[in-house]
Order: structure tokens, then C-alpha cells, then sequence
């Protein structure tokens, strides 16, 4: 795929997410997928001895398409070395159970992380608020 | 003169514990100081990339909010607390910024010029 095409769409994903355009759950229900099942999103949400993915900081958006992103922050290890490597990882299903991974610049997904970061505490606000009201009675 | 030579080998065993001491203590540092080094090494390019996230985010997204402002906090935090390893300018840079970011409306073009600066210097880290 043309790198600038993909370069271009997380950035409007970025600018679109900040506006409210798109919306973003986190990925906590998908903590504990049993990796045996047929289900497109074990190849996105699997952890093993060697792979573990941060299900709070992941997220799954959804775009006005219906189409479902997946911005997963997953940390794997080196069988080989022991070198364990932190990083975002980028999905996008086109139809359903059927995700592909792009390959983006890591800059650019934490750029993308940052806005829906800031799109989730707006989301949470009123959660907090009730908490906060809570702790203040 | 049995109790001369016992002062004398008494002094020389205190002289050698001392040494010893301080010997263990310059080991101490230099393990830390290789470790730090090959941690650091190991996650520079995730640590240049959110640096670079942060930078895009100001910059082309106009993001200046609370949750942006704490989450660098805590990230420059870290990075100095954890890499004390690293060059003098890099380190006197995170903690301009972290300083600059304690604040509830931090300068966002002074942090952003620092971010641009600080790049290459985590780059060219050995």
C-alpha cells in the first residue's frame, strides 16, 4: 500500500478522533481471548509468554464506514535473545473478522494514541466526576 | 613489638576493607551504568518515536489539553529518573521540559521548541 496514503489516513484518523468524528472503546473486553478461537480478532488481541498487549492503552475505533480500527500496544519478546520490544501496532478490518495489519510509522501511531488518549478522558469525564463526587460526600 | 606489628597489620587490614569498599562501590556504578546504557539502547527508537508523537501532536493537531500535559509529565519524569546515564545536554533538556510541564498551562511553543531540540540529542545518544 502507497506509505503516504497511509501516512495521511492515521493523520486524518488523528485531526477526526480529536473533533469526535470517530469513536473509540478500549480494548478490555478482549483481555483473556481463548487463542483457539476462529475469531479474526485472536490474530489482533492474543498474549502469550512471548507477546503481551496492554488491553487498557489499546483501543478499537470505529469510522464512519463501519469499518473498526485496532491501535494495540503490545510489548514482545526476542525468543532468541531476550530483547523485549514496546511498540504500537495498527489494524484495520475491512470486512468483518478479517483484519490486516499496516505497517506505520511508530511517530505517527503514538501521535494517533495521544488524540484518542485525549477523546477517552473526554469520554470518562463524567465517570470521574461521579467518582469525584463520591470521594468528596 | 608483637603490639607494633599487630597496629600495623590491623592498619593495613582497615587501609584494604576501605579500598575494597569503594571498589565495590565503583563496580556498583559501573553495572548500573551498562545496564541503564543497554535499556536505554533497547528502547530508544520507541522512546524517539513518542517523543516525535508528542512533538506532531502539538504541532499538526493542535493538542493542548490536561490529559496530553500529564501524560508527558509522566513520560519525561521517567525518562529522568530512569536514563541518568545519558549526555549532560539531553538530561538538563528533559528536565526543562518536565519543569515547563509542571505547570496547569504550561508555554506550548517553548515546550515545543525544546521537543524539536531534544530529537536529535536522544539520536545521537551512545
Amino acid at each position: 500500500m502507497n506509505i503516504s496514503k497511509t501516512q495521511q489516513f492515521i493523520e486524518r484518523l488523528s485531526s477526526d478522533t480529536l473533533k469526535g468524528a470517530i469513536e473509540w472503546e478500549r480494548s478490555t473486553p478482549y483481555a483473556g481471548i481463548d487463542p483457539d478461537s476462529p475469531s479474526g480478532k485472536v490474530a489482533i488481541f492474543f498474549s502469550n509468554e512471548y507477546r503481551k498487549v496492554n488491553y487498557y492503552d489499546s483501543f478499537i475505533g470505529r469510522l464512519p464506514s463501519s469499518a473498526f480500527v485496532y491501535l494495540v500496544d503490545a510489548t514482545t519478546l526476542s525468543g532468541r535473545d531476550g530483547t523485549m520490544i514496546h511498540g504500537l501496532e495498527f489494524y484495520i478490518e475491512d470486512s468483518i473478522d478479517h483484519p490486516h495489519q499496516l505497517y506505520v510509522d511508530q511517530a505517527l501511531l503514538y501521535q494517533l494514541r495521544n488524540s484518542v488518549n485525549s477523546y477517552m478522558a473526554k469520554k470518562e469525564a463524567p465517570l470521574e466526576g461521579l467518582i469525584n463526587d463520591y470521594l468528596n460526600s | 613489638m608483637f603490639s607494633c606489628i599487630e597496629h600495623f597489620v590491623g592498619l593495613v587490614g582497615s587501609i584494604l576493607s576501605i579500598a575494597t569498599f569503594f571498589l565495590a562501590l565503583r563496580f556498583r556504578a559501573k553495572v548500573m551504568h551498562l545496564r541503564e546504557t543497554d535499556d536505554f539502547h533497547k528502547n530508544r527508537d520507541s522512546i524517539v518515536s513518542q517523543v516525535k508523537g508528542f512533538q506532531s501532536s502539538i504541532s499538526k493537531d493542535d493538542l493542548k489539553d490536561e490529559t496530553i500535559r500529564n501524560t508527558m509529565y509522566i513520560f519525561f519524569l521517567n525518562l529522568y529518573s530512569r536514563y541518568k546515564n545519558l549526555g549532560f545536554s539531553t538530561l538538563c533538556l528533559i528536565k526543562q521540559i518536565t519543569k515547563d510541564l509542571d505547570h496547569s498551562d504550561p508555554d506550548w511553543n517553548k515546550v515545543l521548541r525544546k521537543l524539536v531540540k531534544l530529537i536529535p540529542l536522544l539520536e545521537r545518544e551512545i
